[in-house]
């Protein structure tokens, strides 16, 4: 089968692959655009809070459709898992339904009231002055630039699959999946021109461009998805034939809890089912995905630069209603998938390639596909913009301007953060020489470490007028230590390979390290003496609170 | 001595809050409970709706549409427009920073 679907396309497939391949690029063509639009805007006033926070002026759609969700994971590993396990995918993203209103409502208000109270710009800025505190201030930072930094490796890797297989004749290469060095080189172009895209039009633009790109992707990508979904199921003859399809094919499992993958083993023959999500995975992803989705530093920077409430309250519907149209369809579409290509090895290419399959005999099909894979890669591109400007803020503001020269001169500070930014994108492009394996599990573990560190913190500067710089810290560096010490029995236990961590009770990390945190964070606060007075009063007080009246 | 009156943001903030966590709390509650009791362990094929196994219609595809409604709901009749306030220019910190090195 595969070989006669390589020899039907192998035969138009440089014509069919310059379709895609002129669609992406006017794709980024778009996104430059959109970059030096943004540059004119931070032209105009105080470089660093336009450049780094876009003069708090976001909109609703700006905010609701860039502040949290979409990233490599959302079109490559995520549509791998639900490829591989089968419906069991949707209780994996369940908890996206109550993202939205996590992510705005619980401490949108109040962080950006205490950002604006403090005059921050960065994370870091945030924690260090409503804590009183460079040293928290120092390690918000250093966190960030781990963790973002390891997130966005992943990125880049997606990023590159999907520009690979939409170069001219990779197409045959996506149904037939060869795996010859032909694909190797394809990956080493498609690194090169999604870094240079992505990092050029970041580094015009700053956070602006990041946000304005990625309010066009997330746009395009609600087409795309919608567009694979209609022509998935016309290829699968429908969702019940699909469903039903695969679960002929493989097992009740592919329709039910804990999912399973049925594996063959090559020598013998047997057939052996490993089991996914038990019910504990699932109560720990219903917590991590709401919780890191509001905690993470991509969101908190966005929610800080918004323009007023109103803004953050027409956001939370504003994105139900997207994410509803984004990941119910992209279920169905792996369902269809796994009915019409139930072979695919290389399952993070899964939608990419059935994105070929189901536009190959359409008449301009290559350039539809190249449309619909704009869908995955401007969420990737998105992403990776978003990090790379919160990685330079990071490496600007909290660094070269707080500890080696507070007296910068504007031009030295722009010059800095291009540079911070090329510097940045070269080490992911380095990383990826040897590509990483196993995207999702990188984001879930840079995304359990973001949480780890910044959701207990977060809550304590909102809520709690007791709390302290010593709590702060205790709950940041305790959070963080259980991650990787999770992690790190994991590892011993089953190998680096696995990259699985220790689950204690078969919880997540993310679990057990807020626990501590909140634990750790709430003891030492109230063995240490309380913050200032004035330092409480300042963001916890009404203005005029305090005066004889 | 001087009375001390809390900040009008905080208030509804914590308020909405409150709130937020009692919708993630019932979506979570309904979609586990319901999956793990009636999507779990099968021994038989599931019953599909239009395609959709009925365990993920009604353990999740339901409340995520209630949730929603319920998001709808709290942000457009429920949380307050507030005043968040005027910008400080600079931290008070970093311009301590740049008056010590400017001055030496």
């Amino acid at each position: 089968m595969g070989e006669l679907l390589l020899a039907q396309t192998t035969d138009n497939a440089g014509q069919r692959g310059m379709g895609a391949l002129v669609a992406l690029m006017l794709f980024i063509a778009a996104s430059v655009w959109l970059g030096t639009l943004a540059q004119r805007v931070v032209e105009k006033g105080n470089f660093l809070r336009g450049y780094f926070l876009g003069n708090r002026g976001l909109g609703v759609w700006a905010l609701a459709l860039t502040a949290t969700v979409q990233s490599g994971g959302t079109f490559m590993g995520f549509p791998s898992l639900v490829y591989s396990y089968g419906w069991i995918g949707t209780v994996f993203i369940a908890a996206y339904m109550v993202v939205p209103i996590c992510g705005f409502a619980i401490a949108g208000k109040r962080i950006s009231q205490i950002s604006r109270k403090a005059g921050a710009i960065t994370i870091p800025d945030l924690f260090r002055e409503r804590f009183n505190s460079p040293l928290l201030g120092m390690l918000a930072s250093v966190f960030i630039m781990v963790f973002m930094s390891i997130m966005m490796v992943a990125q880049f890797k997606a990023g590159a699959i999907v520009m690979k297989l939409s170069l001219p004749g990779a197409e045959s290469l996506a149904l037939a999946e060869d795996t010859s060095s032909a694909l190797d080189t394809g990956f080493y172009i498609g690194l090169a021109v999604f870094s240079l895209t992505v990092v050029g039009y970041t580094m015009i633009g700053g956070f602006l461009a990041a946000v304005w790109t990625d309010l066009f992707q997330s746009v395009m990508m609600w087409f795309g998805v919608l567009i694979l979904l209609g022509l998935s199921l016309y290829a699968a003859g429908g969702l019940e034939a699909a469903t039903k399809a695969t679960i002929d094919s493989q097992g009740i499992a592919y329709a039910s809890g804990p999912g399973a993958q049925h594996l063959k083993n090559a020598a013998t023959g047997d057939m052996t089912i490993k089991p996914w999500l038990p019910i504990t995975g699932a109560i720990s992803l219903f917590c991590l995905w709401p919780f890191s989705g509001l905690s993470s530093p991509a969101s908190i920077v966005r929610v800080m630069a918004v323009k007023d409430t109103r803004t953050l309250r027409h956001s939370v519907v504003v994105l139900c209603l997207y994410n509803m149209c984004i990941y119910l369809p992209l279920i169905m579409i792996c369902i269809c998938a796994r009915a019409v290509m139930p072979d695919v090895k290389a399952t993070d290419e899964v939608i990419p390639r059935m994105t070929f399959f189901v536009t190959r005999d359409l008449p301009g099909g290559s350039l539809l596909a190249g449309l619909i894979l704009a869908a995955p890669f401007g969420a990737v591109m998105a992403t990776v913009s978003s990090y790379l400007v919160v990685i330079a803020s990071g490496l600007v503001r909290d660094l070269y301007l707080r500890w080696i020269r507070p007296d910068a001169s504007q031009g030295e500070i722009r010059l800095l953060a291009y540079l911070a930014m090329i510097v940045v994108g070269i080490l992911a492009v380095l990383a990826n020489l040897q590509p990483v394996t196993h995207l999702q599990k990188l984001v879930v573990f840079s995304t359990s470490s973001t949480a780890a560190a910044f959701l207990v913190p977060l809550i304590m500067l909102c809520y709690w007028r007791r709390a302290n710089a010593a709590g702060a810290i205790a709950a940041m560096l305790s959070g963080v230590a259980t991650v990787i010490f999770l992690y790190g029995q994991g590892i011993v236990e089953q190998g680096w390979q696995q990259l699985e961590p220790a689950r204690p009770l078969g919880f997540d990390p993310m679990i057990w390290s807020c626990a501590s945190a909140l634990v750790m964070g709430s003891l030492v606060t109230v063995i240490t003496p309380p913050p200032a007075d004035a330092l409480a009063a300042k963001f916890f007080d009404a203005e005029n609170s305090g005066e004889s009246r | 001595m001087p009375s001390r009156k809390e900040d009008p943001v905080l208030t509804s903030a914590r308020r909405e809050a409150w709130l937020t966590l009692g919708i993630w709390a019932i979506s979570f509650l309904w979609t586990i409970g319901y999956c793990s009791q009636f999507g779990y362990n099968l021994t038989s094929a599931p019953e599909l709706v239009y395609g959709i196994p009925s365990w993920i219609l009604w353990g999740v595809i339901t409340p995520w549409s209630l949730s929603t409604v319920a998001s709808f709901i709290v942000s457009t009749f429920v949380m307050t427009d507030e005043d968040l306030g005027e910008d400080v220019e600079e931290p008070p910190s970093v311009i301590e920073a740049q008056r010590e090195a400017t001055h030496g």
